[in-house]
């Protein structure tokens, strides 16, 4: 289980995440929602040990992730990734390296070209064609998807998602929605997924949390989650 | 005339040469040693602000005439040269791709831990080369600074190109005609590093754009 408890985290005066408390359980499948800005990625980067939190603390299964203050600018982490791990909204691969290479533990595609789950994956998310390419020479919507498919194969627990569907045509959208339940399912991967995509998020979670002023509202339907957002969008 | 310029552009080589072939492995060396302890980046910074500061000039000076009675030793003029601009290049390309690599670094480390990728394979893999690309055009551009440094080791009596290009002046007295044509090799040597640097540059930027 993933747990988090009272994080509060704060940027200079701001507030983004007041007291919050979260927690994910095996297989589990939520959606968060929320307006820009809202403190979404602030607190996947908190969940995934990336962030320090003011206050409050992060555990999977017991162990809590470690910072070491290096100076003022670098810090050292240590946790259990990748069985925690997070698909970022910036993508971020690795510019020098084919999407194979992207994908491989380390960073070399000789194994990784034989696995029957990356052929699999990339076949299910329509990228096999661009897996010897570079980055630079991709879509948006096609890093988007080698990324998540690098995340998939470290088969992590839980998997936190930024935002994945953004670049995503809806066919895509829908495979990537059924790979993540299937992993679900089979595998009891939990996944936590920052959207603003109401469809999908109906179609693929179970659960729905709205980030609102620094705090998190629990929904068991996609109704009262709607609610809640469209009283803090008319306002 | 000619040959006497070939022999000088061929010292001048010759001396960027040397300058790069020792200068880049231990720049190279030195960034490594700036990101993995804190107190080296200080040093090499320190070091490469002194070098940029300092005039080239002072310091060929003082390491070839002070420094030699000092320690009571004689050494040839294209040594006390070749050293000092082995050392500048060293300092101040391991302090460009120490640069780059804290970049690279601070760009992909979420990444690289959210995925339990090794640190070992994360800079040899990602780091360096990423860097190392980064970093090429200004390196290219340092290339051309020390090509026209090399100039200041006539002033020791290094026969490069600008050293045979005053004596031949002295001896033929057509300024116009023989500094033209120093020009003209040091152009031939230059244009095509500064035109690579130019291309890399653009290359990376409608890269990082992409």
């Amino acid at each position: 289980m993933l747990d988090g408890k009272k994080i509060v985290v704060s940027f200079g005066e701001q507030k983004v995440l007041q007291s919050v408390s979260i927690k994910l359980q095996k297989g589990e499948r939520i959606a968060l929602f929320g307006t820009s800005g809202a403190g979404k990625t602030t607190l996947l980067k908190v969940l995934s040990g990336l962030y320090n939190p003011n206050a409050g603390e992060i555990c999977f299964n017991g162990i809590k992730p470690q910072f070491q203050y290096i100076n003022s600018s670098s810090v050292e982490r240590k946790w259990i990734w990748p069985k925690v791990t997070l698909v970022f909204q910036d993508i971020q691969l690795f510019p020098n390296l084919s999407g194979f290479e992207n994908c491989s533990d380390n960073l070399q595609n000789q194994s990784l070209e034989k696995s029957n789950e990356v052929w699999e994956l990339a076949t299910h998310l329509d990228v096999l064609h661009i897996m010897n390419k570079s980055p630079k020479k991709m879509s948006q919507g096609e890093q988007q998807r080698i990324a998540i498919i690098r995340a998939l194969l470290k088969n992590p627990d839980f998997l936190l998602l930024d935002e994945p569907t953004s670049a995503l045509d809806p066919i895509i959208k829908k495979q990537l929605g059924k790979i993540l339940v299937e992993k679900s399912e089979s595998k009891g991967m939990g996944f936590l997924i920052a959207t603003h995509d109401w469809e999908f998020a109906n179609q693929f979670t179970q659960k729905f949390i709205v980030v609102k002023n620094g705090e998190l509202k629990f929904f068991e339907t996609i109704t009262g989650a709607t609610n809640e957002m469209s009283g803090i969008q008319g306002k | 005339m000619l040959t006497e310029f070939i022999y000088g552009a061929f010292k001048t080589l010759s001396l960027a040469f040397t300058a790069w072939a020792f200068g880049l492995p231990m720049g190279i060396i030195f960034s490594f040693c700036s990101l993995r302890f804190p107190k080296y980046k200080f040093y090499l910074s320190s070091l490469s602000v002194a070098l940029t500061v300092l005039p080239f000039l002072a310091l060929l000076f003082w390491i070839h005439y002070p420094l030699q009675s000092l320690l009571d030793v004689v050494w040839s003029p294209y040594f006390t040269s070749a050293f000092l601009l082995v050392t500048f290049v060293a300092i101040i390309s391991g302090e460009i791709v120490a640069e780059e690599m804290r970049k690279t670094k601070k760009d992909f480390i979420d990444s690289v831990d959210v995925l339990g990728i090794r640190r070992d394979i994360f800079l040899k893999r990602i780091v360096f080369p990423t860097a190392l690309v980064n970093a090429l055009p200004r390196l290219l551009n340092l290339s051309v600074i020390s090509i026209h440094m090399t100039m200041f080791a006539s002033l020791i009596g290094v026969e490069e190109l600008f050293r045979i290009t005053l004596r031949l002046n002295s001896e033929f007295l057509q300024p116009v005609k023989i500094f033209s044509i120093m020009a003209l090799v040091y152009a031939c040597i230059c244009l095509p590093l500064y035109f690579l640097s130019y291309r890399l540059s653009k290359n990376l930027k409608r890269n990082n754009n992409a």
